[in-house]
């Protein structure tokens, strides 16, 4: 066989050897990372609600603070948050929302847990359609809601609860690392 | 063999003498700490890449020596790159693009092909040794006088600073050199 | 329009790729010997610096990307730098021997250089298209050429009034090396 060609193969093969050796050292230290940002979590299964609003598999309650939050992770991934908020509405009692943002802060769903509104008129801006309208907003730019009108106070509520609850995910998770 | 160790600290001083590996040494020295966190990196890779050649010298064909010391360097670098940047990021950040040039660092390069590929493994171990000692020890160094300097001096901790510090560094080595030849 | 233009000065005055980055020093360059040597060097430098930005940056884009394989990046441009070396090398050799031969000391140095490397992954890391990528590397590589000649220039100066004892060389070379990098510091446009 022609000397050159060999070297050149001998080289090539060199070359995927490093590539398969740090295709796997990428793997390890990501596992490592994921490992190390979960440690001394509880980790628990995703259920209704949650998964209504974020896609995930487990989540993990954290508290910072006088803040709770949930850490979401798919597959071994952290990849976003659940938060719960409150906000004032039409009725006596206040509406409870979750919303589920990436870790982007970017958000993936808005659902209504309780609320005190007026049935059909408040129901209405609850309905997924009107929900699901928050989903992609976010990520430090400003939440807009077309709420529905009559039901002025129940659509400011969602939307400043879901604008509060992004606001606090801001304040927790600080500037982006990259 | 063992005598590699001083070698590689003083006579055969790789910053100092050889003048191997300078980039570095004006890029991150504007803190000791910075300097010897290169260094240390450095001589993991130098000695890593030591060994490895050492160990697969019969396996490489002479006309792609160079190339294929290049990639198994570059391996060791690209993993001292991925944990730094994972682990330590605030660290990685502040040495800026010189992690990943410790693959061009002519000192490893140089001493895998004048070295590990011609001496044992055991050898060329120690040679990497004193080697790494030796670079980390100078740029620490350098980072040091920088560091203690620019307190006084800010021009010390800025690009033309390091150019002059290490410019004295050197003209004060001639000066004792000089010394030395005069005495001999 | 007037971005790139902004690119290409900061790489050539203000962010030099030798007198502001520390990229590109070493007894080679410092020492060269004469402009003309320093000249060849810078030359040969903008061709293997140009064509290995272009190169890994296609690189970059349409292979290390998309399959996800960044961690890739050392290897690979240090692979394409090589290759563009070798290629100016056989260029050289073929079509302006006279070049090759005062260039000869250095070619492979080239090769293994911080400043080409280095370049190359700044391209990568400040996330440049493929035209400010063009514009920052040749930038970069007159920044550097013109350093370069400016130190050999000052230096064979030096040796013609005579040299310091013990400032000969090197350190002479870097204290030439820390006033330009002042001048070129102060050159904001």
């Amino acid at each position: 066989m022609n000397e050159r060609l060999k070297a050149a193969l001998a080289l090539i093969l060199l070359v995927l050897v490093s590539a398969g050796i740090l295709a796997g050292t990428n793997t390890a230290v990501h596992r490592i990372a994921v490992h190390l940002a979960t440690a001394g979590l509880q980790l628990e299964d995703l259920v209704a609600p949650f998964s209504s609003v974020i896609g995930g598999d487990q989540f993990a309650k954290v508290r910072e603070g006088d803040v709770e939050y949930r850490k979401v992770f798919r597959e071994g991934e952290h990849v976003g948050y659940i938060i719960e908020v409150s906000s004032e509405g039409y009725g006596f009692d206040p509406i409870v929302l979750i919303v589920g943002a990436g870790t982007d802060l970017v958000v993936t769903g808005v659902a209504v847990l309780s609320h005190d509104e007026t049935p059909g008129l408040g129901g209405r801006v609850f309905s997924e359609e009107n929900l699901a309208q928050f989903t992609g907003q976010g990520g430090g730019a400003e939440i807009r809601f077309d709420g529905v009108s009559g039901a002025t106070y129940s659509s400011s509520g969602v939307l400043s609860g879901v604008r509060k609850g992004i606001g606090t995910l801001a304040g927790i998770t600080g500037p982006r690392q990259e | 063999m063992l005598s590699r160790i001083p070698k590689g600290l003083f006579g055969e001083n790789p910053v100092f003498r050889l003048l191997l590996g300078l980039c570095p040494v004006l890029g991150v020295t504007t803190t000791a700490f910075n300097g010897f966190a290169l260094g240390a990196a450095t001589a993991l890779v130098l000695l890593l890449s030591n060994l490895t050649v050492s160990l697969v010298k019969s396996l490489i064909p002479g006309a792609v020596r160079i190339p294929a010391f290049l990639v198994i360097i570059a391996t060791y670098v690209s993993i001292v790159d991925l944990v730094m940047k994972t682990f330590a990021g605030a660290l990685y950040q502040a040495l800026g693009v010189f992690v990943p040039l410790i693959v061009v660092n002519c000192l490893i390069l140089g001493r895998a092909d004048a070295f590990a590929s011609r001496e044992g493994v055991f050898p060329s171990i120690l040679d990497a040794v004193g080697m790494g000692l030796g670079f980390t020890l100078s740029i620490t160094l350098v980072g040091g006088v920088r560091q203690i300097l620019s307190s006084w001096f800010p021009i010390f901790g800025m690009p033309p600073g390091a150019f002059l510090a290490l410019g004295l560094l050197f003209a004060a080595m001639a000066v004792q050199d000089g010394r030395a030849a005069d005495k001999a | 329009m007037a971005d790139l233009f902004s690119i290409f000065l900061t790489s050539v005055f203000v962010n030099n790729l030798m007198l502001r980055q520390f990229l590109g020093v070493s007894p080679y360059t410092l020492l060269c010997g004469s402009v003309r040597s320093a000249l060849a060097m810078g030359a040969a430098m903008t061709v293997v610096l140009t064509s290995s930005s272009i190169a890994s940056w296609y690189l970059h884009r349409y292979v290390l990307q998309p399959f996800g394989a960044e961690y890739l990046y050392i290897l690979a441009f240090v692979l394409v730098i090589l290759l563009a070396a070798y290629c100016t090398e056989l260029l050289l050799k073929k079509a302006l021997p006279s070049v090759y031969s005062s260039a000869d000391a250095f070619l492979p140095s080239i090769g293994t250089n911080c400043a080409v490397l280095g370049l190359v992954i700044l391209n990568l890391r400040k996330g440049y298209g493929l035209t400010e990528t063009i514009v920052h590397s040749i930038g970069a590589a007159l920044g550097l050429t013109l350093a370069l000649v400016l130190i050999a220039g000052i230096m064979e100066r030096l040796k013609l009034n005579g040299e310091s004892r013990y400032f000969q060389g090197i350190p002479h070379a870097l204290i030439i090396a820390s006033i330009l990098s002042i001048i070129f510091q102060l050159l904001v446009f």
